[in-house]
């Protein structure tokens, strides 16, 4: 019984940690996106609607992604309440930034 | 031999190659594994030209498309239990076309969603209901063509070719930990379901029907599924190499079909990405008319309908209804907020599940001396479809692990 209750902890622990990872590369990866749009938007003339329905899928995945992060205190959560209150055609660069800072944390994540 | 013949190839090709599934999964594994899985693309492509050309030639000379076949090769019940799973399929992957359609016209156009998939649904019903055949597949067939902006884009960035011409060599990248490795193995899985996906087989067999295919095209049918595949393959990877190029060092794991318009509007500016946008578009609703036709196409053939293009409307009433409930559902399906990118990852899964039954009963037909007399399967088309039936026979096993340890892709 008590080996059962250790492998279903382990399999849950394991879950979870799936999950946040999976959250976090959500998170950078539609911040890097919304980081392209944004740089291209300005330097390509991009049409409108293209640019406006690119930031807005990507802000969406940025809620949904925050949604599934557990600690809300952690800095993966900071920076994602950050970037939610950023507007539509927040700066590339720091988007960017943010972007490779989501980078280092989700490559600690997989490696601990 | 008339250029034009080769449309049917095509547009099963480009619906095929670069429907929606594959402009995520492509940029995707680009961005993840840079060229690493190219050569999944080309083996697989390898792998439909195989078959698909098999199926055109059963289709010409036995006069027989693939769920005729499926329901006298493998009985009834199992004929049953491949028309459900099927079908279940071919809708789930038709819905991500309409999903597809819609939102690459919401970034066309800016408006509403919703609005863009009703209407879709309007204009994809009314091409299939007054185009003949031979015109829809030209229409879509041709005009996704556009599609050939992603590759012109690859030659713009100039990437490193001789790095591209490596990943044509099998391989698994070295220095990847355990769970890269699972995902590398769940893209690899992925990409062989996407170009073998089943509804290509139906669309092209029927087509090659509704076209009245005899022993004069043979030849039409080889050039077809040659250069018609070749042709989606080099599209897709294309994608998959400009992915790897501005998408990776960027840190973006591409998400939605916007995203791979990006990847030519990078080198070409503005008007690249409308013309990226707009090959998009047509090379996604050819897939939507190509699931949704062979979704109706094998309900006709399992049940002995009336069936095909080439007769009107009325001449084949139960065909006709079947695929226009068969759109309608899968308009619902996206009405009712399903989001197409999490119906990409099911259509996949369930595809390569239907696989195997989809190609044994081709398979064993395209060998039988009854049937096909002299233009039965030589050596190396035995050898090669079967060979390529294991590999899917692999890849279907193997899929519902590699598809829960890595969350569909995601981690």
């Amino acid at each position: 019984m008590r080996s059962i209750l250790l492998v279903l902890s382990l399999l849950t622990a394991c879950s979870s940690r799936s999950e946040q990872l999976a959250a976090l590369k959500q998170l950078r990866s539609a911040t890097a996106e919304w980081a392209l749009v944004n740089a291209q938007a300005v330097r390509q003339h991009l049409p409108a609607a293209y640019v406006d329905g690119m930031r807005q899928a990507a802000r969406k995945q940025i809620r949904q992604a925050a949604r599934s992060l557990d600690d809300p205190h952690s800095d993966a959560a900071r920076r994602a309440a950050a970037l939610q209150a950023l507007p539509p055609d927040a700066p590339s660069d720091l988007l960017s930034r943010e972007a490779t800072a989501l980078k280092m944390t989700e490559d600690q994540l997989e490696s601990a | 031999m008339n250029p034009l013949e080769l449309t049917l190839g095509i547009m099963t090709a480009v619906g095929g190659f670069v429907d929606i599934s594959e402009l995520v999964f492509a940029a995707q594994a680009g961005s993840s594994f840079h060229y690493a899985l190219i050569w999944v693309f080309a083996f697989a492509t390898v792998g439909m030209m195989v078959l698909g050309e098999m199926s055109g030639r059963v289709a010409a000379i036995a006069k027989q498309p693939v769920f005729n076949l499926m329901r006298h090769r493998l009985g009834l019940k199992l004929g049953l239990v491949t028309l459900l799973a099927s079908l279940v399929s071919n809708l789930i992957t038709c819905a991500a076309e309409v999903g597809g359609i819609a939102i690459i016209l919401h970034l066309l156009t800016g408006a509403g969603y919703r609005l863009m998939a009703v209407a879709s649904v309007v204009v994809l019903i009314a091409t299939i209901w007054v185009l003949p055949f031979k015109w829809i597949e030209r229409a879509y067939g041709l005009l996704g063509l556009f599609m050939i902006v992603f590759a012109i884009a690859l030659v713009k960035i100039d990437p490193p070719w001789t790095e591209i011409a490596k990943g044509f060599v099998p391989q698994v990248p070295h220095g990847l930990s355990d769970k890269e490795l699972v995902t590398f193995a769940y893209f690899t899985v992925a990409i062989i379901s996407a170009v073998l996906f089943p509804y290509e087989a139906y669309f092209y067999s029927s087509g090659a029907i509704e076209e009245e295919w005899g022993r004069k095209d043979i030849l039409t049918n080889r050039v077809t599924c040659t250069v018609g595949f070749a042709l989606g393959s080099l599209l897709a990877i294309s994608i998959l190499a400009n992915a790897a190029q501005l998408f990776g060092p960027a840190h973006i794991d591409p998400q939605l079909p916007g995203s791979a318009a990006l990847e030519v509007a990078l080198p070409l500016g503005r008007t690249g990405l409308l013309l990226a946008l707009l090959g998009m578009l047509f090379a996604v609703a050819g897939a939507a008319v190509e699931t949704c036709l062979a979704n109706a196409y094998s309900v006709a053939q399992f049940f002995g309908w009336a069936w095909g293009r080439h007769k009107k409307p009325w001449e084949a009433p139960r065909f006709t209804i079947a695929w226009i409930v068969l759109m309608l559902v899968a308009l619902g399906i996206v009405l009712a907020g399903v989001d197409p990118m999490k119906l990409v990852e099911y259509a996949i899964l369930f595809s390569i599940l239907v696989l195997p039954l989809t190609y044994l009963p081709l398979l064993l037909l395209a060998r039988d001396r009854h049937f096909m007399r002299d233009h039965r399967n030589g050596l190396l088309a035995n050898l090669l479809g079967w060979a390529f039936f294991v590999v899917i026979l692999i890849a279907a096993v193997a899929a519902i692990p590699l598809f829960i340890l890595t969350s569909g892709g995601q981690t």
